[in-house]
């Protein structure tokens, strides 16, 4: 489900509540296409483009509204990128020899994996597992936001999953 | 991996934040590009500006002339007295009509003081008489 809750009837009349909306939703469109795009440039570059098409938007849009249309623009835009070479940034290991080092290496040792096995994935399938089982997104949410049925989301998410196992497993 | 542990790695990922520069570059990008343009503001009250003098100038400028055309015209300051004493512009020549020139009506004085000015003999003639009596300035237009 949307973790950002949206006092109903919200008009974005106001840059206050502009700000307001893009504080709330800005780590979550970011990490959302960077998961997509696997870089942090075009992440970047994703997330700056939804949050001024949601200001142009902004008074057409109220509540919860505003978090589905995000998350849809956001992937929609990262869809029309996903040309772009996957390169996921490394992840920042604590140096060892400090308690707990080990465990945290073993940790980034199996993000740096599922990010790499999620490169491998068909974009849209790459989306609705980001949608879905990282950022917590409800089915029908991922539907929505992917312009999908319900139906066609779980099996995307069914076939993606399989994969991943596989990937991960070493079997492709 | 079974697909619960898949999954619980999963949602590890989601803690993992985003760099706090990538982050910074978002914020930046957005507040420019969301920012209302101050430039069309600015050159609207410019030009409102640029009106509003030109108005004036506009509407001043007819009066500024006038002024300008009275100040130009110095009076011309005539007795009455000494004009009537003055010789004639030009004698009659023997065995020649003497020219006919048609007189101007002579102003009747106005006021004490006030300006007259008198073309007795003909159009573009003007009279002058200086403080000798027997000393007359005759100005002759074509």
């Amino acid at each position: 489900m949307f973790t950002v809750a949206l006092s109903p009837g919200l008009g974005l009349t106001r840059e206050a509540d502009f700000d307001a909306l893009f504080r709330a939703h800005e780590r979550a469109v970011l990490r959302t296409a960077y998961r997509v795009l696997g870089n942090w440039a075009d992440a970047e570059d994703v997330a700056q483009e939804a949050f001024v098409r949601l200001h142009r938007q902004a008074r057409h849009l109220e509540g919860p509204a505003v978090a589905a249309w995000l998350y849809r623009v956001t992937v929609n835009l990262c869809l029309d990128r996903v040309r772009s070479p996957w390169r996921p940034a490394e992840l920042v290991e604590t140096p060892s020899g400090e308690p707990g080092a080990e465990a945290e290496s073993i940790r980034l040792d199996q993000q740096r994996r599922l990010m790499g096995a999620l490169g491998k994935l068909a974009p849209r399938e790459r989306a609705a597992i980001v949608l879905r089982e990282i950022e917590g997104l409800t089915t029908a949410e991922v539907a929505a936001a992917l312009g999908s049925s319900e139906s066609t989301v779980r099996s995307q998410i069914s076939k993606a999953m399989d994969k991943l196992a596989a990937i991960l497993k070493g079997r492709v | 991996m079974q697909e619960n542990q898949l999954r619980d790695a999963l949602r590890g990922l989601r803690d993992h934040p985003p760099p706090p520069d990538s982050l910074a570059r978002v914020r930046l990008s957005v507040a420019r590009r969301t920012a209302p343009a101050p430039i069309p503001w600015r050159v609207a009250a410019v030009l409102a500006a640029l009106a509003l003098i030109a108005l004036l100038v506009t509407v001043r400028l007819p009066e500024a002339q006038t002024l300008t055309l009275t100040a130009q015209a110095p009076p011309l300051i005539v007795s009455p007295l000494i004009i009537s004493k003055a010789p004639p512009l030009v004698a009659p020549v023997a065995g020649k009509a003497a020219r006919s020139i048609p007189m101007r009506p002579t102003l009747a004085p106005r006021a004490a003081g006030t300006v007259r000015i008198e073309t007795p003999h003909a159009a573009g003639t003007v009279r002058i008489e200086t403080e000798d009596p027997e000393v007359v300035i005759y100005l002759i237009g074509d």
